[in-house]
């Protein structure tokens, strides 16, 4: 099944001087098995919008179907929810806060009512996914480095093994080799765990690599929707909200304006340079 | 959740008491809280409700933030007032069931503590919804800045107090956070067992104490980065000073207390 998000609206702040509506009438269904990206600039209302998915945020109006159930509807058990749908914030390594690292991924399993021998197999299992050796289970998630305190909060929603997992900027201050871990990480739980992603970011090239729907969030509303291709064909539109396309995009429309017959909908780097190899060894 | 919290978070409207002095709000909100604790009649607090009352109107911060605000104190106010109700002995008695013993001494007392903690408690609310921290610690600081001569460090006080101020919001959102970080993990705040609250509550505060260490530490560096050496010769780029408006606003304390006084003692 799917997410369904119906006519959602978000007020900040509603009655005081510094009510701002955040979001805007925003419809969109995100199927099971999906790769979504969500791009944005900052304040266009892309991180309130996933915080309504396992309903920490509670609209003005409107609403969402998680499996054809209305999550806000009375009665409906939010702890389930986010069992189901996992949330990993921006800058995860500021949740930690238990003793060990193990103890710290046990956290949300145990929360959420697994036993105590799926407990510790979801947090193992989640700790050697994201690439964090046995001999550190034991060390205070205090005393990692960035990159390994960010790779254990992610183990720490991994592990309670959510259908749909929505990570809010996993990449931000990161360095490239950090950030790749992350990206190939969450590509590697997207296709072989069969995971629903939901990916916001501002960099285009990572969204455009691995998303296999990109959403475009500008001023609380949904500026674009679509595979990269449909998405990044408007680049110029997407440079009017400040936003751009990765760097392909431009360097094959590029040649195309000087008469060369490239395919401008690749997105993808490798694929890129083959199209540019093929039309040079046409020319020659 | 945290949000909800108003009082003490400055609400901009732009009205005239917004831009008064803060050395004046200080001495009037110090004054006001004097004056409700020196009498104990009605006639006395009658002029007082009218002068809060025009103070929050003139001020245009609407009166439902301000009840909002005071909405969390509400369950002390009460307190406050049974136990005054309840074990205040006296001889003039109203009501009386086997050991509870209501007198009219009682009452009253209960029903002054209520009309001074919420006067008390809007009263200075309104200071700080009309006053930005640096406009408060500034004012502060140049009220006490006489004590500097008996070595009194006024300027690391006020330093100290615009810090913690300038943090609270910053620390709120940072809790919120967190708060919702630890909810998606299935954090429990208000349901499930004793033990489950408690570990709940702890995945906050380990946390948000850890941040807060972090940016004191960043601040002292960044502080220090900017030669900063305390207040020794330091000038500033708008120095407070008073106007017409300020003059005008002293005044009309002085009125208040007169006549609140007056009415609290001679009618």
């Amino acid at each position: 099944m799917a997410i369904i998000i119906k006519n959602l609206n978000y007020i900040y702040g509603a009655g005081t001087v510094f009510e701002k509506q955040s979001l805007k009438d925003i419809n969109l269904t995100i199927e099971d098995g999906e790769f979504i990206g969500i791009i944005g600039h900052t304040g266009s209302g892309k991180s309130t919008l996933i915080q309504h998915l396992n309903g920490l945020n509670v609209p003005a109006s409107g609403t969402i179907l998680y499996n054809g159930e209305d999550i806000y509807r009375k009665g409906y058990s939010k702890k389930k929810l986010r069992s189901k749908v996992g949330l990993v914030f921006q800058y995860p390594e500021y949740q930690l806060f238990e003793t060990t690292v193990l103890n710290d991924v046990k956290f949300g399993p145990k929360n959420i009512g697994m036993t105590d021998e799926e407990t510790d197999r979801n947090a193992k299992e989640a700790l050697k996914m994201v690439g964090i050796s046995e001999n550190m289970y034991d060390v205070s998630p205090l005393e990692l480095s960035g990159g390994e305190k960010r790779r254990v909060a992610i183990a720490g929603v991994v592990a309670m093994k959510p259908e749909v997992l929505v990570l809010d900027e996993p990449t931000a201050g990161l360095d490239p080799k950090g950030k790749n871990e992350i990206l190939s990480l969450i590509d590697k739980l997207h296709k072989n765990n069969g995971v629903t992603i939901v990916l916001v970011s501002h960099s285009m090239e990572d969204v455009a690599k691995y998303a296999t729907r990109i959403v475009v969030m500008n001023d609380g509303e949904i500026f674009a929707c679509g595979t990269p291709c449909e998405v990044f064909r408007q680049y110029k539109e997407l440079e009017k909200i400040g936003l751009s396309a990765p760097q392909t995009v431009y360097l094959l429309n590029e040649l195309k304006s000087m008469g060369y017959d490239v395919d401008t909908d690749i997105i993808n780097p490798d694929e890129a340079v083959k199209e540019i190899l093929i039309h040079m060894a046409q020319q020659a | 959740m945290l949000r909800d919290i108003t009082i003490g978070q400055y609400y901009p409207t732009g009205s005239v008491i917004h831009k008064i002095d803060p050395r004046v709000k200080l001495a009037g909100t110090f004054l006001f809280i004097i004056s409700i604790f020196i009498f104990d009649n009605y006639p006395g607090y009658i002029v007082s409700l009218i002068y809060l009352g025009s103070v929050i109107f003139i001020s245009k911060v609407p009166l439902k933030h301000i009840l909002k605000g005071i909405k969390p104190i509400i369950f002390l106010i009460v307190f406050t007032a049974v136990m005054h109700l309840f074990f205040t002995s006296g001889d003039d008695i109203l009501f009386e069931f086997y050991a509870v013993k209501i007198t009219y001494t009682g009452l009253k007392k209960a029903v002054f503590v209520i009309v001074r903690l919420l006067f008390l408690i809007t009263g200075s609310a309104i200071m700080t919804y009309t006053t930005t921290p640096n406009q408060l610690t500034e004012g502060i600081e140049k009220a006490f800045g006489p004590l500097n001569k008996i070595h009194i460090p006024v300027h690391e006080f006020a330093l100290m107090m615009s810090l913690a101020l300038r943090f609270i919001p910053i620390l709120m959102e940072e809790a919120d956070k967190i708060i919702k970080a630890q909810s998606s993990r299935g954090a429990d705040f208000e349901e499930g067992n004793i033990f489950r609250r408690i570990s709940g509550i702890v995945s906050i505060l380990i946390p948000l104490l850890v941040s807060a260490m972090e940016r004191a530490k960043d601040l002292a560096l960044a502080m220090d980065a900017r030669c900063y050496h305390g207040g020794e010769g330091r000038t500033k780029m708008k120095p407070l000073k008073y106007t017409v408006r300020d003059y005008i606003s002293y005044g009309i304390i002085l009125i208040y207390m007169v006549t609140s006084i007056a009415a609290g003692h001679f009618i």
